[in-house]
C-alpha cells in the first residue's frame, strides 16, 4: 500500500471536487495531518455557454473541474475543516491542453487531453505550490500507489484493477515521487465511497468522471471545428491500402485509427481506418488484418527508473488506458525516437497516444505513440476482441 | 496559530460596536417604517435618524441620500437611471471602475446609449490631456470616476474633474465606495451622484446608498412603494441602514492618519527585509490604508495561501465566479502584463490595525517571498 508518512506532516491534497480525491483529503485529516486542499480550475464553463442556449439538467454532469465540482471541493474542504485554495490556471489548460488537443486532431492523432493535463499543468503546479507551502507531500485521489523499492520510489498500479490509473501517471518526475501520496491507490472504489459516507462528505455518491471536461456535451468533433482554425481542417481522399483512391473524407479529425462507421465507402468487405496521413491529407483504410501490427515509434518518453537498464528486457506496455499489458521491448534509436516491439500484434496502435511500460505492477515510464508505420507487413488476423471504448481520469 | 492579521480591509471590514448596537436597536424596532402605527412610526424613527447620520458623514443634504443594498446597486442604479432618463446618452468612464460600472455600460447600448473610457497612466492615474480631449471630442453627458481604486488605492482628481465637467454643463458620478472613512468628502462631494458603501467602514454587508444632488432628473430603476422619494421601492433594509448609520456615528476623522503612518510602517519595514519589489501606484497619490505590492517570481496565489495559512489574511486580483482570481483589470489597464499582475497582493489596513501586526505582516511577507524565490531558484 501506499505509504503514509507515519508522523503529523503538512500534506497538499488535489481536490478535484470528485470522490476519490474528497477521500484522500479525508483519510489524511483522520491520520492526523495537517492537510491543505487545492483546487485547479482549469476551464471557464460560464464564459463558454451563452445566456440564450438552455443547460441539460446533466450537460457537466460526472465531468472533471467543471464548475459545480469545485464548489463541491470546496464543501468537502469545509466538512473536513481544513484550509482551500484555488487556482486559476485556465490559461495554461489552454495552451497546454485544448490547444494540443485541436492540433492532434488536426493532425489525425488521436490526442490523451487527461495524460497531458497531468503532464503540462497539474502535477508541476500542485507540487511546485505544495513545496513553495513548505509541505512534505502532494497527495492526490488516483488509483495508484508509491512504495519503496531497492532502487527508489517506485509507482505501482492501484489496488483496485477496474479502476487502476497509474496509465495517467507515467509522467510524473521520479524525484518528485517520494513526496507523492495517493491514499486512496490501496483502496477498492466500493471502499472509498462507504469511507465517503462515514465521514459524511456530500460527494459519497457523485457519479465517477467520463468524458474530457472542455468537451462537454459537444462530440470532439464538434469541439474541434469550434476551435481550429478553417485552414486545418480539409476534406482529402480516401485511399485503400494500396493507394487506390476510393472517395473523399471531410477532414482528418473526424477520424480515428480502428473505426469502421462513418467511412461512406460501399465495399463487399468491412473497412476500418488504418492510418491518417497528415502531409497527404488522406485516410488510408483497409480491412481489419490491417490494423493489428507488431510494432510502432514512439517518442518524448519519461522513465520512473534508470533508462538505460529498459533497452531490451522484457516489459510489459499499454497502448491505451483500457487496454490489456501485453509484452514488449523497447530500443532507443539515433533520433530520440524509440522503437516498439510486442510479442502479440496488437489492434489499431493509435498515433497522439501514451505507450505506458511496466514491470508487473510497476511503471517504468512512457512516451507518445508517433507512428505505427514501419517496415514491417500488416500481419494476420487473430481471433481478439475489439477496441474498447476511451475513459479518462 | 496566534491571533491572525487583517489587511483585507478594502474587501470588507468588521462591524464596528456602534454599528452593531444600531443593528440591535433596528431589531428590535421591527415595524415598517411606512406602516402609520406606532410601532411604524417608531421604525420611521429609526430609518430618520440613520439617514441624518449618514448624511452628516457624507457633508451632503439628508434629501440627497437614498439606500441601497449597497455600492454595487448604487452605481448601477446611478448610471441606469441616468440612461433611462436620457436616451442617447454618452458616458465618459475609466478601465478601472469596479465591475458593477463595467457591467452596467455593457448594457449602455440597449438604452442607445454610448461610453468611452479615459485613458489611465502606468502610475494607476487618469490620463488629465485624455481626459480634455475625451470631453471636447466624445461630449460626454455623464461622466463616472472612481474616487478611490480599490485595488491600488490611486486617488482620481475628483475635485478637478468635477470642475472641468461642470464648465461644460456635464453631470457627474463618483464610487466613492473605497474613500468615505479615508478621504474627506470634501474631495468628492463636488459631484452629483455618489455611491458609498456601509461594510467598507464596519458597516455591515447589504447597506449602501446613492447620493444624489437635489433636483437632479433622474428616472426610477427599482419598482415598489414610494420608499426612498421614490426612487427605490421596497420596504427598507432598516437593520442594514441602521447599521451603516452606526458605522457613520463611529467614523474618526483622525484615523485616515493614523493608517496612513501605519501603511507607511509597513512599506518602509518590508523594503528593509526584502530586495525586489514595487509599489503598484506607489508614485501615485493613495488612499493611506492601501499597498498593492508586485512581487516578481512569486504567484500571488501562492503567497497568498502561505500567508493565509499564517495568520495574514490579504488579497489579489479579481475573483471569477468559481471563486479563483483573474488579473485584476485595473492592474492590466496601468499597463501591467498579465504574468506580472498575477504577482500583486494587496494589502488594506484599517481602524483597527496595530503597530505591532504591520511589523509583523512585514517580516511575514519578507521571509515567505525569500523563501518560495530560493526554492523556485534551487
Amino acid at each position: 500500500m501506499t505509504e503514509a508518512p507515519n508522523k503529523k506532516a503538512r500534506v497538499v491534497v488535489a481536490m478535484s471536487g470528485g470522490v476519490d480525491s474528497s477521500v484522500a483529503a479525508g483519510i489524511l485529516k483522520e491520520q492526523g495531518h495537517e492537510v491543505i486542499g487545492i483546487s485547479l480550475q482549469l476551464h471557464d464553463f460560464a464564459q463558454k455557454t451563452p445566456a440564450t442556449e438552455p443547460k441539460s439538467a446533466n450537460s457537466k454532469f460526472g465531468t472533471c473541474c467543471s464548475l459545480e465540482d469545485l464548489n463541491d471541493a470546496r464543501r468537502v474542504a469545509r466538512k473536513l475543516d481544513i484550509p482551500f485554495y484555488l487556482s486559476n490556471m485556465e490559461a495554461e489548460f489552454r495552451k497546454g491542453v485544448i490547444e494540443n488537443f485541436v492540433e492532434e486532431y488536426a493532425k489525425g492523432r488521436t490526442p490523451n487531453p487527461c495524460v497531458r493535463c497531468n503532464e503540462t499543468v497539474k502535477f508541476h503546479t500542485l507540487m511546485d505550490w505544495a513545496l513553495d507551502l513548505g509541505a512534505d507531500f502532494l497527495a492526490t485521489g488516483h488509483y495508484a500507489q508509491v512504495v519503496n523499492r531497492a532502487d527508489g520510489p517506485a509507482l505501482i498500479t492501484g489496488a483496485d484493477p477496474e479502476k487502476d490509473q497509474s496509465y495517467f501517471l507515467f509522467t510524473l518526475k521520479q524525484k518528485d515521487l517520494a513526496r507523492t501520496l495517493f491514499p486512496v491507490g490501496s483502496m477498492r472504489k466500493p471502499e472509498v465511497r462507504a469511507m465517503a459516507e462515514k465521514l459524511g462528505l456530500a460527494t459519497a455518491m457523485k457519479p465517477d468522471s467520463q468524458d474530457v471536461c472542455f468537451v462537454q456535451s459537444k462530440s470532439y468533433t464538434e469541439f474541434v471545428e469550434q476551435e481550429a482554425p478553417k485552414t486545418w481542417l480539409k476534406g482529402g481522399p480516401v485511399v485503400d491500402v494500396t493507394g487506390k483512391y476510393l472517395g473523399q473524407h471531410t477532414g482528418l479529425h473526424r477520424y480515428t485509427v480502428g473505426q469502421r462507421k462513418g467511412l461512406g465507402i460501399q465495399s463487399l468487405e468491412a473497412q476500418f481506418v488504418v492510418r491518417l496521413d497528415a502531409e497527404s491529407n488522406s485516410v488510408i483504410v483497409g480491412p481489419e488484418s490491417a490494423l493489428f501490427r507488431n510494432d510502432c515509434l514512439a517518442k518524448e518518453f519519461n522513465w520512473l527508473i534508470d533508462p538505460t537498464t529498459v533497452s531490451g528486457r522484457p516489459l510489459q506496455g499499454k497502448i491505451r488506458y483500457r487496454a490489456q499489458a501485453t509484452p514488449v521491448t523497447v530500443e532507443p534509436r539515433e533520433d530520440g525516437l524509440w522503437n516498439v516491439k510486442f510479442e502479440v500484434p496488437q489492434r489499431a496502435i493509435t498515433p497522439g497516444q501514451a505507450l505506458v511500460l511496466y514491470d508487473g505492477n510497476r511503471v517504468l515510464g512512457g512516451g507518445w505513440i508517433e507512428t505505427a508505420e514501419t517496415a514491417h507487413q500488416p500481419v494476420t488476423l487473430p481471433g481478439r476482441p475489439s477496441l474498447s471504448s476511451e475513459a479518462h481520469a | 496559530m496566534p491571533r491572525a492579521i487583517y489587511a483585507d480591509y478594502n474587501g470588507t471590514t468588521q462591524p464596528s460596536p456602534e454599528a452593531k448596537q444600531w443593528m440591535l436597536k433596528a431589531m428590535e424596532s421591527w415595524g415598517n417604517p411606512s406602516s402609520t402605527h406606532r410601532l411604524g412610526q417608531e421604525a420611521r424613527g429609526l430609518l430618520d435618524e440613520a439617514r441624518t447620520l449618514v448624511a452628516k458623514a457624507c457633508e451632503r443634504n439628508l434629501k440627497d441620500v437614498v439606500f441601497t443594498s449597497g455600492g454595487s446597486e448604487a452605481n448601477t442604479m446611478a448610471l441606469w437611471g441616468m440612461a433611462l432618463s436620457r436616451p442617447g446618452l454618452r458616458i465618459l468612464t475609466s478601465p478601472i471602475e469596479h465591475s458593477s460600472i463595467r457591467g452596467t455600460l455593457a448594457g449602455l447600448n440597449r438604452l442607445g446609449g454610448a461610453f468611452d473610457m479615459v485613458k489611465v497612466l502606468p502610475t494607476g492615474e487618469l490620463d488629465w490631456i485624455d481626459f480634455l480631449a475625451k470631453l471636447d471630442e466624445f461630449k460626454p453627458h455623464l461622466v463616472s470616476l472612481m474616487t478611490a481604486n480599490n485595488e491600488t488605492g490611486v486617488l482620481l482628481p475628483i475635485p478637478e474633474v468635477v470642475r472641468e465637467a461642470r464648465a461644460r454643463g456635464i453631470i457627474v458620478h463618483t464610487d466613492a465606495v473605497q474613500a468615505l472613512g479615508k478621504v474627506s468628502p470634501a474631495f468628492w462631494n463636488g459631484a452629483d451622484l455618489v455611491s458609498v458603501s456601509a461594510h467598507k467602514i464596519q458597516g455591515p454587508k447589504g447597506a449602501g446608498a446613492l447620493l444624489i444632488r437635489e433636483g437632479l432628473q433622474m428616472d426610477r430603476t427599482h419598482f415598489g412603494g414610494p420608499q426612498e422619494t421614490k426612487r427605490r421601492g421596497g420596504t427598507e433594509n432598516l437593520v442594514g441602514i441602521s447599521g451603516f448609520a452606526g458605522a457613520c456615528s463611529a467614523l474618526k476623522p483622525d484615523c485616515a492618519e493614523r493608517v496612513g503612518a501605519l501603511r507607511d510602517t509597513f512599506e518602509r519595514v518590508l523594503s528593509e527585509r526584502l530586495e525586489d519589489f514595487s509599489v503598484i501606484g506607489g508614485a501615485a497619490k493613495r488612499t493611506p490604508n492601501t499597498s498593492n505590492l508586485r512581487f516578481p517570481g512569486v504567484s500571488s496565489e501562492v503567497l497568498l495561501s502561505a500567508l493565509d495559512l499564517d495568520g495574514l489574511y490579504v488579497s489579489a486580483g479579481s475573483a471569477c465566479s468559481a471563486g479563483s482570481l483573474k488579473p485584476s483589470p485595473v492592474l492590466l489597464a496601468m499597463g501591467l502584463s498579465e504574468a506580472h499582475a498575477r504577482e500583486c497582493v494587496r494589502f488594506s489596513w484599517g481602524s483597527l490595525t496595530t503597530e505591532d501586526e504591520v511589523i509583523k505582516a512585514a517580516g511575514l511577507v519578507a521571509s515567505h517571498v525569500s523563501r518560495i524565490r530560493e526554492r523556485r531558484r534551487a
